[in-house]
């Protein structure tokens, strides 16, 4: 598999302490990658090395096979970046800072005019003319993603796009990400689940510099699911009773609660055990069911297990 | 063609955001007010002087046309030096502060072209204000006084432009050092009372940058001769390329 960013040991000590540990990344060519992490995990020290302004305290990075390094202006064409929180010349209007951004990749002015046209397009600025300086936080994401693609790059870094915008401001920048999948590998941090799960193809999860998990969505769900059972009742069914103390005596069974509704919420050991014998049980104890599903975990709740255990 | 980019974008930015007017206004009105001291001060103070009981000021001649530039010289050299750091202080480090430079860094900006671009845009923007601050000051002084020239003056004016080139690419090694606009200021302002400080001591003084500014109106007044100019001069283009080298390096090492 190709990879568009790869890491090798990547570590980053400030006056002692750790904000990266070890880091070894692996990011396929194409894929939106997800970086999650608490606040303070190393989600920006990381992107920072990797776009060359700070400098690893060891470890390797490479990006479309070049290495990285501090400063260096190598990598500068492959990558885009937009920064947590982005800001621009506030006397300038949207479409100069797109063209001043081209300009310095040395794009052509014909070409640079057509693309800049393009971005603006995507990121929903065509009609706005006015100064930066007048911008709001969302615009100025959105502006901020589009800089970040003048130069058509390979990899762009986006560090938390959405963080600091209301959820209008957030789905509008979602849009834009979404949209990119496939045509360039985004590297993406952020703190905010929802975000991820409804654009990333693989995540990682960050906590105190250290990589805790690294694995596609699909993969994530599959280990983590099969663990819960949520049975909804009929309001007026006087045996529940009887069927929660036949549930306890199954050996299958770990916990069984009740959630703010009323339903029974089964941990089980063997999820196919539990598929198989609960409804033999229900129609032995004859309770009237509303509803049996096995819960599917967020990704919320994986991320807060990752990062409790 | 990409390496104007940036030098562009910062003459650019001195349109746009008014400097082109405010820095020049400033500097011309230390043009104006020059050679008027110069003639009408005087005048004043024996007026008013004479006015109050007891005191009698009597100016023992009529003051002469380079007196008005020896005002230049004292305005720009007070002044227009604090409005000058005042000005450059942010150059560097507000771009900083502000994450503005994260965003050209990372694309081919190199961090040399950053501080190069900074400090000849500077030094342009300068010029200018002291263009229209000479013209300004030999027009009036020539109206005032009759005469506004001689064979040094075009010298002694280089030695005020040489100081405050000077002064711009230290303040721009200050913005550079330092992590707030703050630290900038009171970093600039200290390095131009050190630099001050030392044009007094002896021996240093007939190097120092700190004397460009009195032999430049020394030169004028004809109190100075040519040959003694040379050392500040080097003194002063060496320093300035050290104060702009050090800039660069020092942003080299920089985590932005």
């Amino acid at each position: 598999m190709m990879y568009a960013i790869e890491t090798n040991g990547l570590t980053k000590i400030f006056s002692g302490y750790k904000a990266v540990a070890e880091l070894s990344l692996k990011v396929p060519v194409g894929s939106i990658y997800g970086f999650l992490g608490p606040n303070g995990a190393g989600k920006t020290t990381t992107i920072k090395m990797l776009t060359g302004l700070s400098k690893s305290t060891s470890g390797e990075i490479k990006i479309c096979s070049k290495d990285v390094k501090f400063g260096s202006l190598k990598n500068r064409s492959d990558i885009g970046y937009l920064p947590d929180v982005p800001s621009f010349y506030d006397w300038m209007r949207p479409m100069e800072f797109l063209m001043f951004s081209g300009e310095l990749f040395d794009i052509e002015k014909k070409i640079l005019k057509a693309r800049a046209e393009n971005l603006m397009d995507l990121v929903g600025l065509s009609d706005v003319k006015k100064k930066i300086g007048g911008f709001s936080r969302g615009m100025k994401q959105r502006l901020g993603i589009a800089q970040a693609l003048i130069n058509e790059p390979k990899v762009v870094f986006l560090d938390e796009p959405t963080s600091a915008l209301d959820p209008i401001g957030r789905k509008d920048v979602m849009d834009i990400i979404a949209k990119l999948s496939g045509k360039v590998t985004v590297f993406f941090s952020t703190h905010i689940l929802a975000d991820v799960e409804r654009v990333c193809d693989t995540i990682v999860i960050l906590d105190k510099g250290k990589l805790i998990i690294e694995d596609s969505i699909n993969d994530l769900r599959h280990k983590y699911t099969g663990r819960s059972i949520s049975i909804k009742l009929d309001e007026e069914n006087g045996n529940k009773g009887v069927f929660e103390s036949k549930l306890k005596q199954q050996e299958w069974v770990a916990k069984i609660n009740s959630n703010e509704n009323g339903d029974l919420i089964i941990t089980v050991k063997d999820m196919k055990k539990a598929q198989l014998i609960i409804p033999g049980i229900i129609h032995e104890k004859g309770v009237h069911l509303r509803e049996f599903a096995v819960l599917e975990p967020t990704l919320e709740d994986i991320f807060m297990k990752v990062v409790n255990d | 063609m990409r390496k104007l980019t940036f030098f562009k974008k910062e003459m650019m930015e001195i349109c746009r955001t008014y400097k082109i007017i405010v820095l020049p206004a400033i500097f011309l009105f230390f043009g104006l007010l020059s050679p008027l001291t110069a003639k009408f001060l005087p005048q004043l103070i024996e007026k008013f002087g004479n006015s109050q009981q007891g005191y009698i000021i009597q100016m023992s001649e009529a003051p002469k046309y380079n007196v008005a530039y020896e005002q230049l010289f004292s305005c720009i050299g007070q002044i227009g030096m604090i409005v000058i750091i005042l000005v450059f202080m942010g150059t560097v480090v507000g771009e900083k502060v502000k994450g503005s430079a994260i965003l050209v860094l990372t694309k081919t900006v190199t961090r040399s072209q950053f501080i190069l671009s900074k400090y000849l845009a500077a030094t342009i923007l300068f010029t200018i204000s002291f263009i229209v601050s000479v013209v300004a000051c030999s027009y009036y002084t020539y109206l005032l006084f009759g005469r506004f020239y001689n064979n040094n003056l075009i010298l002694g004016l280089f030695l005020m432009w040489l100081f405050i080139t000077f002064i711009i690419s230290m303040t721009i090694f200050a913005s550079t050092l330092s992590k707030t606009i703050t630290v900038s200021a009171v970093l600039g302002f200290l390095c131009f009372a050190g630099i001050s400080a030392l044009s007094a001591l002896p021996v240093i003084k007939e190097y120092s940058p700190g004397s460009l500014l009195g032999m430049g109106l020394g030169l004028i007044d004809g109190k100075e001769s040519v040959s003694e100019i040379v050392a500040p001069i080097v003194t002063s283009i060496v320093m300035i390329i050290l104060f702009l080298i050090g800039s660069i390096y020092v942003l080299k090492k920089q985590e932005i």
